[in-house]
């Protein structure tokens, strides 16, 4: 990229800071954002394009000036040098400009990314905070006037985070806003390129977004449970919102916090589904965001090593393990993945009359703390694959499991392993033609994350989300029955967050 | 003979001294890059992973090598890019005759490090004309592919090598390292070790899962033989069998650089004995007036015979512009005609295969390569697109197609099945025997069609629930379905839901996951045949799978 170097007069930027004043918050300094050279390369380049020159009726010299004035702002940074090699391989992949986004974040702590681009969105790890144009415009509303009730989907929505998205609302395009006045448009179409928009405001909204972000990072490790629900046994919690990563967080938190699991020292193995080679989006895998939120919070929890894996039902586990997001996600958030060689698995006596032994990965049965991570699918008719039957991936006979008696098979290796903690990903669901998906047709956007630390709730309650009765389903029946947890709903409390 | 006290007698020795030194060198240059060709060769085969996405260098030998090369594109009567690198190979031999043979190819190399005492002693019993062999095995060879058979691309050195690694020696070493492995797990302080390699090793040097070839054993004894075979002369193959040694040697008639032995030669024959592969033959009955000879095309450039010879003088490399001389085996009208007749007897033969008369129940290719005749008339039998397939789905065949499609790929899906989102094996084929195509593509090429026998399957032999194969179907909306679902109770009070699955013909491709992933013990109950292209529905192998596409 063209290296573009802008150096002014003294006098020039007297002019230029006066002139500033008049344009508003982010050119008079009072909204802090970040820019890099290659951005402003961008920028000149976008703006200076003949369907966009058009529309602002700017001259060469005009779009100089602007970006003179941006360049004065104190926030002009670099990115560090060399990106998370990691971040290339993102499902979908980044794009060369937008590796230098993520890395102009990483340099700047507490940013937050405001960007149209559903790729780059969906790319970066939900550990970062992003938002489109329009919930930033919404943050930065609520924060001018009184606060319209959000039009959030569950009634007992609490709203106690600042942070939590607005509605759901289509994510826009910058540019189709209401209409602004020309001075406002300017300032829009001179961070077009990139996808930024900054509508004016003040720099408080930003702020409290941060701190928000930052109390839900705390929750999320050591928890957020009223004194009411502390003393009332388990707690199972459901998250809604349409970012995985903060419904993982909420969750966690409300049912006291990952240092409720994990301790310092500890060896950590989250287990999701990574049974597929398909991309997120076809809900036939685990939400990297969520497997990567889990894996970060295991690591400020002080675990030792958080290890990621599953023995895929197609082949080629590497190729699973980076078409699903997964390993680029897990990667960035500290943890390690890790292939199942087939050496690595013993036989282990099983409880329960059905499989008596049965062969495990020896270092999913060693771990201090399992975390069991699936994503809610539905196929045949009305059999459900959630956390019960995502510990099949945890052996390498699923054959003898099927041939004994499948539904009592998988709730004797629960008995035997024993996870510490379920977190449902039900943020996009599979309603049919499961396990292996593939067409999203056959996919629906709950945007929920389900968490607790009896999986048999769990996937009790999960039924709910396609409509199921919990009886339909076998395994969950006959893992009540080995007493590993309660099927009955009535004896949890429920919190949804 | 010089005196060997005078001035300029000594002058002349330090010179020859100096030159022997400089052929010293030499050798260990030659020593140096053999090891780096077949290090590199080695590295080639390991880096070829089981993964989705192939290698692209993976062929990168059988791109240089020419009896490959201009077999198939006689045989497919195409001209293909990809293979024109090995007009570099042929250039190299017209200018340096067999180098390929001493500096480059790794069964050569590998040859050259098993030697037998037995040899020296054997090797001159063998009768000089069995070199001939080799020249009427490339005859064959030709002849064949000009009629459009393959069949005997399995000799190719670089493709049996190739096979070998892939069938056997990787596969077993796999086992030992894995036993090793299992043994020590559960030993204290070797399990921290067995961490340390499963981490940095399991899918990459290590495949994911151990690999199973049909016929490993036989295609290991094979190549055991060619080795053996070293016990009667060193590098057996090389001098008397290898195709490509004999193509690259009739080029090697006219290179241009050449070990010469000048008019210095005192007959001593140091250089025959010293010769890797006896292409020198020594001093004709004549005494001192007939020099040796260095046959050129059996030479294959190794220069130890410019190290070992006493009178420095005499061997020297330089530049010869007339053909090598022509010894009794080299190829002449006989032996042309020899070849023509076994290649066409060979293909006779072949032809009365039962093969060719019906299609049998494992005759399933890979994506792609459905047509038959196309197929085998390009395949080059190199076994790269069984190194790279996920599963180990593609197996060496032996009767599934006839004997004159001895060892090419075929899809055995009890033993691995087609990865819907995989695209390697025509990523990485040589000769585009099995076609690069896109993922989409290979999605809508039926290799076959599931069939689901009701007397072994679960579900209707038993009432026995199992969903299996409709779970595993990669199809987006299923080639398998379920009907008749109901919850049934066992004696032991477990519960499950009973379905009976069907197959849809016109979606099914024939990947064969069902076949694979049906839990029975030993045939499964659900197998894929090769497609009848009538019963698919708008169908013909190669058509759209599923008609709303």
């Amino acid at each position: 990229m063209p290296r573009m170097t802008i150096t002014l007069s003294e006098e020039r930027q007297r002019a230029v800071k006066e002139d500033a004043a008049r344009r508003g918050a982010m050119l008079a300094g009072t909204l802090h954002f970040v820019l890099s050279q290659a951005f402003l390369v961008e920028y000149r380049r976008v703006l200076l394009r003949p369907a966009i020159a058009q529309r602002h009726g700017l001259s060469e010299a005009d779009v100089d000036a602007v970006l003179e004035s941006l360049v004065l702002n104190p926030g002009f940074r670099e990115p560090p040098e060399v990106p998370d090699t990691s971040l290339a391989a993102c499902e979908p992949p980044l794009a060369t400009g937008d590796e230098d986004v993520v890395a102009l974040m990483d340099a700047t702590p507490g940013a937050v990314l405001v960007t149209g681009d559903h790729r780059l969105a969906e790319a970066v790890a939900a550990w970062r905070l992003v938002l489109t144009p329009a919930e930033f415009a919404a943050t930065l509303q609520r924060h001018r006037r009184p606060r319209a009730g959000s039009a959030c989907r569950d009634n007992r929505n609490t709203g106690e985070y600042h942070g939590q998205a607005g509605p759901a609302t289509a994510r826009g395009d910058p540019m189709a806003m209401e209409p602004l006045n020309r001075s406002e448009f300017l300032k829009l179409i001179a961070l077009g390129g990139a996808g930024l928009a900054i509508l004016g405001g003040p720099e408080r909204a930003l702020a409290a977004l941060a701190r928000a972000h930052n109390d839900l990072d705390r929750a999320a490790l050591d928890g957020d449970v009223p004194a009411a629900h502390a003393a009332a046994g388990t707690i199972l919690a459901v998250a809604h919102g349409t970012s995985a990563g903060t419904n993982t967080k909420k969750a966690v938190a409300a049912i006291g916090g990952m240092r409720r699991f994990v301790s310092s020292g500890d060896v950590v193995v989250v287990k999701p589904n990574i049974g597929w080679a398909h991309a997120p989006k076809y809900a036939a895998t685990t939400n990297p965001a969520v497997v990567a939120t889990l894996v970060g919070l295991a690591r400020q929890a002080g675990a030792k090593r958080v290890i990621v894996m599953d023995n895929p039902v197609s082949s080629d586990p590497a190729g699973c393990y980076s078409a699903s997001g997964i390993a680029a996600a897990v990667r960035s958030a500290g943890g390690t993945m890790h292939i199942m060689g087939g050496s690595g698995y013993r036989s282990y006596a099983i409880p329960g009359h059905l499989l008596k032994t049965h062969p495990l990965y020896a270092a999913i049965v060693n771990a201090d703390v399992l975390i069991n991570v699936p994503i809610a699918k539905q196929h045949g008719s009305t059999r459900l694959t959630l956390a019960g039957k995502n510990m099949m991936g945890c052996t390498n006979n699923r054959g003898r499991m099927h041939n004994l008696g499948l539904s009592q098979s998988i709730a004797e290796i629960n008995a035997k392993l024993r996870p510490e903690l379920t977190v449902i990903d039900a943020m996009r669901i599979l309603i049919r033609n499961g396990p292996s998906g593939g067409s999203l047709n056959d996919v629906r956007i709950k945007n929920t994350v389900i968490a607790c630390k009896d999986w048999v709730a769990a996937d009790t309650y999960a039924t709910r989300l396609f409509g199921i009765t919990p009886a339909a389903v076998p395994y969950i029946k006959a893992a009540a029955a080995l007493h590993l947890g309660t099927n009955n709903l009535a004896a949890v409390t429920i919190r949804n967050v | 003979m010089s005196d060997r006290t005078s001035e300029p007698g000594a002058a002349a020795k330090g010179e020859a001294r100096r030159r022997a030194g400089g052929w010293k060198a030499a050798r260990w240059v030659r020593r140096a890059v053999q090891i780096a060709f077949f290090v590199f060769f080695i590295y080639l085969l390991f880096a070829a992973l089981q993964r989705r996405a192939a290698f692209p260098y993976a062929d990168l030998f059988f791109r240089f090598d020419p009896l490959a090369a201009f077999s198939t594109m006689l045989a497919a009567r195409q001209w293909l890019p990809h293979l024109a690198l090995a007009v570099v190979t042929v250039g190299a031999a017209l200018v340096l005759g067999r180098v390929w043979c001493g500096w480059i190819c790794p069964l050569g190399t590998l040859l050259g490090w098993f030697r037998f005492r037995a040899a020296r002693r054997l090797a001159p019993r063998v009768p000089p004309r069995l070199r001939g062999v080799k020249y009427v095995l490339l005859g064959v060879i030709v002849v064949m592919a000009a009629l459009g058979s393959m069949t005997l691309l399995v000799l190719d050195p670089i493709a049996l090598l190739t096979r070998t690694f892939t069938t056997s020696l990787i596969p077993g070493f796999d086992y030992v390292v894995s036993s090793v492995e299992s043994a020590l797990i559960g030993w204290g302080p070797a399990s921290g070790g067995v961490t340390w390699v499963e981490d940095h090793f399991r899918g990459s040097v290590l495949p994911v899962y151990q690999p199973h070839y049909a016929q490993g054993v036989a295609i290991f004894l094979v190549f055991l033989a060619v080795v053996l075979l070293n016990v009667f002369a060193a590098r057996f193959w090389c001098r008397y069998l290898c195709p490509l040694g004999a193509l690259l040697g009739l080029t090697a008639k006219v290179q241009i650089l050449r070990p010469l032995v000048g008019d210095g030669c005192n007959g001593c024959n140091t250089c025959a004995r010293a010769c890797r592969v006896g292409a020198i033959e020594p001093e004709a009955a004549g005494g001192a007036a007939s020099p040796a000879r260095v046959v050129s095309s059996e030479c294959t450039m190794c220069l130890d015979c410019l190290v070992a010879c006493p009178e420095h003088e005499a061997m020297s490399f330089g530049a010869a512009l007339k053909p090598g001389p022509w010894a009794t085996y080299d190829p002449g009208r006989r032996q042309f005609l020899a070849a023509a007749a076994i290649g066409v007897g060979t293909i006779a033969l072949l032809s009365t295969s039962v093969a060719r008369a019906i299609k049998g129940p494992g005759l399933v290719r890979p994506p792609g390569a459905q047509d038959e005749g196309a197929f085998l008339s390009r395949c080059l039998r190199c076994s790269e697109c069984m190194k790279v397939c996920p599963t180990s789905g593609l197996q060496p065949s032996l009767g599934q197609a006839g004997l004159e499609a001895l060892w090419t790929p075929v899809l055995t899906s009890r033993l691995g099945y087609c990865d819907y989102s995989c695209t390697a094996c025509g990523h990485v084929c040589p000769s585009g025997a099995i076609p690069k195509l896109a993922l989409e593509d290979k999605r809508t090429r039926v290799l076959g069609i599931a069939v689901i026998d009701r007397n072994r399957c679960l579900p209707w032999a038993s009432k026995t629930p199992c969903i299996v194969c409709q779970e595993m179907c990669p199809i987006p909306n299923k080639a398998i379905v379920l009907s008749g679902q109901h919850l049934i109770t066992r004696p032991d009070g477990t519960q499950d839901y009973l379905a009976r699955p069907s197959v849809v013909a016109k979606r099914c491709i024939g990947c064969g996951i069902c076949e694979y992933k049906c839990p029975l013990e030993g045939t499964s109950a659900i197998v894929v045949l090769p497609s009848n292209p009538a019963l698919v529905v708008g169908g013909s192998p190669g058509g759209s799978a599923y008609p709303e596409g």
